[in-house]
């Protein structure tokens, strides 16, 4: 029992340290920053809207077994983010800059507004800081750290810089290219949660349907 | 009297005196020590003792916080500015906490709490077991784990699968209003868009200690300073400042208007006596009266208080009066003037003015309103020994003669003598009479608190900008909830918090704060411990999503053994107190206070207070504290007291002096302060300017004063000219000392003065108006 422990200690450590090697030895300024994901953030400038859909794994500290999600999501520049999880089960998720809203088969579960829950505005500035590609506002909340590999690929590594986010997240890790293709988040109490997003579509403005959503 | 009488009365005075001045100098610090608490001048708003004990317990402890709020054009450059100042506060090493950045308190919290997990649950978790809607917990479970939802919670669902812990954690956040954690400190975003950066300070002592003010204001203004100049605005909030202001406000005034008052008494003595010993008399008997009443207020309150002062500074007229009545009785006799002689003459006059003024000092003695006490006890007894030193003293301390009346001089105060009525004084007074009404039925009666501030427009506005900012809960309205055991106290406070919840809901109050989110009382642990039992079983809750997540069976194991260890010790009172957990919550345990154990409930955003008065009929042991509007309706209640005061007192004088006038002379002697106050209350109500319980307060006083003239202008008709002088030079320089509080920025003190201003100069007036006739013969042996 405790050599298997110590194995997956090991390994854990291991996986960690590589990916500290390739990306978090690469300290970057904001502007730096912005050249680095320059492809992407110009595809964003041109897209208010982005659509997709997304494999999320989790890996829990102590379990083996990761735990598989997917779904759709659509990141609306300024509006928020919507995260529809299909698989195992359906559950949908809005975030928006003052409102958090989680629906059960379309009926309203949980809704909490940044002002009676102040922590739930640090958790939507990490993802909107990520979704958006904005160094100046990633530089306000993390240490940044970036790497290019290839032509217009890059990884960004992210730690934060003040308690508070320290919290809630311990680092990230996003790649991409002309869009942000991966997402890995290492949460505070040692969960790491692997997010891939694929075959993300721009397309022109939110449907009225989708609107109410971010409204609601 | 003898001249032995005379002389052993001298020496008897002299040697009390002599005593006096030795207690004092022997240890003059401690006489001359001051409070600056305002709040420590009123009574206090309930009569139950606990109650009392927990107000000032909370003010005491709110009283210590200051906020400032930084911005700057920039929010990134707002914050470095934030940063630096709260650097600079904190490097000064005179506050007790500076906080800026928020720390990791979350880790520390968490881990307060992690023994007693299987006693703990939120309020909607419990509601939702005791309904039996464990599924609810389940599937909320599952989305954590398969959704972004999950990113809020505190543990890792391996530790806690069914989020219980993190949950419970959740729902004591404490209300932050509309601050926001932004970069890892609090901010708020102005509707402008501009952002403010939150620093909170704490500090060692009462912000009414002057040894705190001194060591904590220079470092805040250098700090200001310094993000000014760097282009950041400042603004701040708390007692602190207005404390330091009032406190370093009040010492300017007492000495600057003692200045005064000492300075312009002296010249008008020398005018009027040509002569520096009369000066030397008069300073004498008032710095012995002064010297005193400091003295016996310290044995009686142990503490004098800086407003004392200021009002007392103006004994220094009343004290002087009766050196004036003395001195001026010279003007009755020129050059042939003995001392013992003018003891006769004035002594009836001096001791039934002295006998009028302890009466009223009685009557605000009587009143529950600490200041009142205070000042009446540091006047009588002012008065007491000045009066003292004049009749024991002064008739063998050889006064000078007084010096001939200039012939203009003579003219003028011949023209000032009451003359027989004539239709012209008839007219002119029903004139006054008339206005007076008129002005009385516009008159607006304000108490409010504001009354008892001094602070200067751009500290209230800076507070109001904080306040309207932060939108944060007034802590001058709350509740306060009491119980004999700290078990009680808790569970008091959790039969209260449905109704609350309620009035939420209902949007009465925005938000509330209250212990028990953080600290359940043992009865509420023991039911949670029943619920969480029940999750551990086979086909429970947690069980089901320990399997869901494929924790191994042996961590597994341990976990549902947690969940059902109910004999586990519960959470108290002391260990969560001295545990970070408390931290938020901390200031609204009061504990033991008096007989029993207080705990207060903060509320945010009250739109309506009727429904959170009304509390107390539903809960015994709760109670809504609404300090500005007690203080308000405090003041109101007091002013109709004095006002029935002055009536009574009036009514009084009129029937005592019937006794050796008639009652047509009394009437005259007691309608010129009468008159006197009417006419300054319609000139306030002319004027627009509302009056207040301390306008009342000097009526008081008018009337004191105003008849102790009429009864000098009536006591001696035989000298004319030396008591039209005596009234002058007393109105003159009552004048000097009453009137220079009207110049007060206190609102109260000013209130005050001009009453004083205006009553003293009409009373005057009045008494002249009013008075007897002269004796024609009498006049012109007199001027001849």
């Amino acid at each position: 029992m405790r050599i298997r422990y110590a194995a997956l200690l090991a390994a854990l450590l291991l996986t960690t340290a590589a990916q500290a090697a390739s990306v978090f030895d690469h300290t970057i300024k904001a502007d730096g920053l912005a050249q680095v994901i320059a492809p992407a953030a110009q595809e964003l400038k041109r897209a208010p809207v982005m659509r997709g859909r997304f494999v999320q794994k989790k890996f829990l500290s102590g379990i083996a077994q990761a735990l598989q999600s997917s779904g759709s999501f659509i990141v609306a520049r300024e509006q928020g983010i919507y995260w529809h999880t299909q698989q195992p089960f359906d559950s949908e998720f809005i975030l928006t800059p003052t409102r958090m809203v989680q629906l059960d088969g379309g009926a309203t579960a949980v809704s909490l507004s940044t002002e009676q829950q102040p922590g739930l505005r640090v958790v939507g500035d990490v993802f909107f800081s990520i979704f958006n590609l904005d160094p100046t506002a990633l530089a306000a909340n993390f240490s940044l750290f970036a790497q290019r590999s290839g032509a217009s690929r890059w990884t960004m590594g992210l730690r934060p810089s003040n308690a508070t986010l320290a919290q809630v997240i311990s680092e990230a890790v996003i790649n991409g290219g002309t869009r942000v293709e991966k997402v890995t988040l290492r949460d505070a109490h040692g969960d790491r949660t692997e997010i891939v997003l694929s075959a993300s579509k721009v397309r022109g403005a939110l449907t009225p349907a989708e609107t109410a959503l971010f409204k609601r | 009297m003898s001249h032995t009488a005379l002389r052993l009365r001298f020496f008897a005075w002299l040697a009390l005196m002599l005593t006096v001045g030795a207690l004092f100098f022997s240890q003059p610090k401690t006489y001359l020590e001051t409070e600056t608490d305002i709040l420590a001048l009123l009574p206090g708003a309930e009569h139950d003792p606990v109650v009392d004990h927990a107000l000032n317990v909370f003010s005491e402890q709110a009283g210590r916080k200051v906020l400032f709020l930084i911005g700057a054009p920039d929010a990134t450059q707002g914050r470095k500015q934030a940063a630096s100042f709260a650097q600079t506060l904190q490097s000064a090493g005179s506050f007790a906490t500076v906080k800026f950045e928020m720390s990791n308190t979350l880790a520390d919290t968490l881990k307060a709490y992690v023994p007693y997990r299987s006693l703990l649950l939120s309020e909607q978790d419990r509601q939702r077991l005791q309904a039996g809607e464990a599924e609810a917990l389940y599937k909320n479970a599952l989305r954590a784990l398969y959704t972004p939802a999950g990113f809020m919670r505190v543990e890792s669902p391996a530790q806690d699968p069914l989020g219980l812990l993190s949950d419970f954690l959740l729902s004591q956040v404490p209300p932050l209003g509309a601050v926001q954690i932004n970069q890892g400190a609090l901010s708020v975003t102005a509707e402008d868009g501009k952002r403010w950066w939150l620093v909170v300070v704490e500090l060692a002592d009462s912000a009414f200690a002057t040894a705190t003010q001194a060591q904590v204001m220079p470092v805040i203004t250098a700090a200001t300073t310094q993000a000014k100049d760097n282009g950041a605005e400042v603004f701040s909030s708390g007692l602190l400042p207005h404390a330091a202001y009032a406190a370093q406000k009040a010492h300017q005034e007492v000495s600057t208007f003692g200045l005064v008052s000492l300075l312009g008494t002296i010249v008008l003595l020398l005018f009027v006596h040509r002569s520096m010993r009369p000066v030397l008399m008069s300073a004498t008997s008032i710095l012995l009266g002064v010297m005193a009443a400091l003295m016996v207020s310290h044995w009686v309150f142990g503490r004098v208080h800086l407003l004392t002062l200021v009002f007392g500074s103006s004994l220094i007229g009343v004290a002087a009066d009766y050196s004036t009545y003395f001195l001026t009785d010279a003007f009755r006799v020129p050059r042939v003037w003995k001392g013992p002689d003018a003891l006769r003459q004035v002594a009836p006059g001096i001791l039934l003015g002295l006998l009028t003024a302890l009466t009223a000092y009685a009557v605000l003695f009587i009143t529950p309103f600490p200041a009142l006490r205070q000042i009446a006890v540091f006047s009588a007894t002012g008065l007491v020994v000045a009066c003292g030193c004049v009749l024991c003293l002064f008739p063998l301390l050889r006064p000078p003669q007084a010096p001939s009346v200039a012939p203009r001089i003579a003219r003028g105060l011949d023209a000032l003598q009451p003359r027989p009525r004539s239709t012209r004084t008839l007219i002119l007074a029903a004139l006054i009479f008339l206005l007076a009404v008129t002005g009385l039925v516009r008159l607006r009666v304000v108490n409010d608190i504001h009354l008892l501030q001094s602070s200067p427009p751009h500290l209230i506005e800076s507070e109001k900008r904080v306040r309207a900012l932060l939108n944060s809960p007034a802590d001058s309205q709350f509740l306060l909830v009491t119980g004999d055991t700290e078990e009680a106290l808790l569970q008091h406070e959790e039969q209260l918090r449905p109704q609350l919840d309620r009035l939420q809901a209902q949007g009465v109050i925005r938000s509330y704060a209250a212990v028990t989110r953080a600290l359940p009382s043992q009865k509420t642990q023991n039911e949670n411990a029943i619920l969480i039992a029940a999750l551990a079983a086979p086909n429970g809750a947690l069980t089901r999503m320990q399997r869901t997540l494929g924790l191994s069976a042996d961590v597994a194991a341990q976990q549902r053994r947690e969940a059902q260890s109910s004999d586990d010790a519960r959470l108290l009172p002391k260990t969560w107190l001295t545990s970070a957990a408390s931290a938020s919550y901390r200031h609204l345990w009061l504990g033991r206070v008096g007989g029993a154990y207080a705990s207060v409930v903060t509320l945010g955003g009250i739109r309506d207070l009727a429904p959170l008065q009304n509390l107390h009929a539903q809960f015994a042991d709760v109670r809504l504290v609404d300090k500005v509007g007690d203080i308000s309706a405090l003041l109101a209640r007091y002013q109709r007291l004095t006002t029935l005061m002055v009536a009574l007192g009036s009514a009084a004088v009129l029937l005592l002096f019937t006794l050796r006038y008639g009652f047509a002379g009394a009437l005259r002697v007691v309608l010129s302060p009468v008159l006197a106050s009417l006419m300054t209350f319609g000139l306030f109500g002319w004027f627009g300017e509302p009056v207040n319980l301390f306008n009342t307060f000097a009526l008081l006083l008018v009337l004191g004063i105003g008849i102790d003239y009429a009864i000098f202008l009536r006591e001696g008709r035989a000298s004319p000219q030396s008591s039209l002088i005596a009234v002058l030079v007393c109105a003159a320089t009552a004048l000097l000392s009453f009137g220079m509080l009207a110049f007060s920025s206190t609102p109260f003190i000013h209130s005050f003065g001009l009453t004083m201003l205006l009553g003293i100069m009409l009373a005057v007036v009045a008494a002249l108006l009013l008075g007897f006739p002269r004796n024609s013969n009498s006049s012109k042996e007199i001027s001849s």
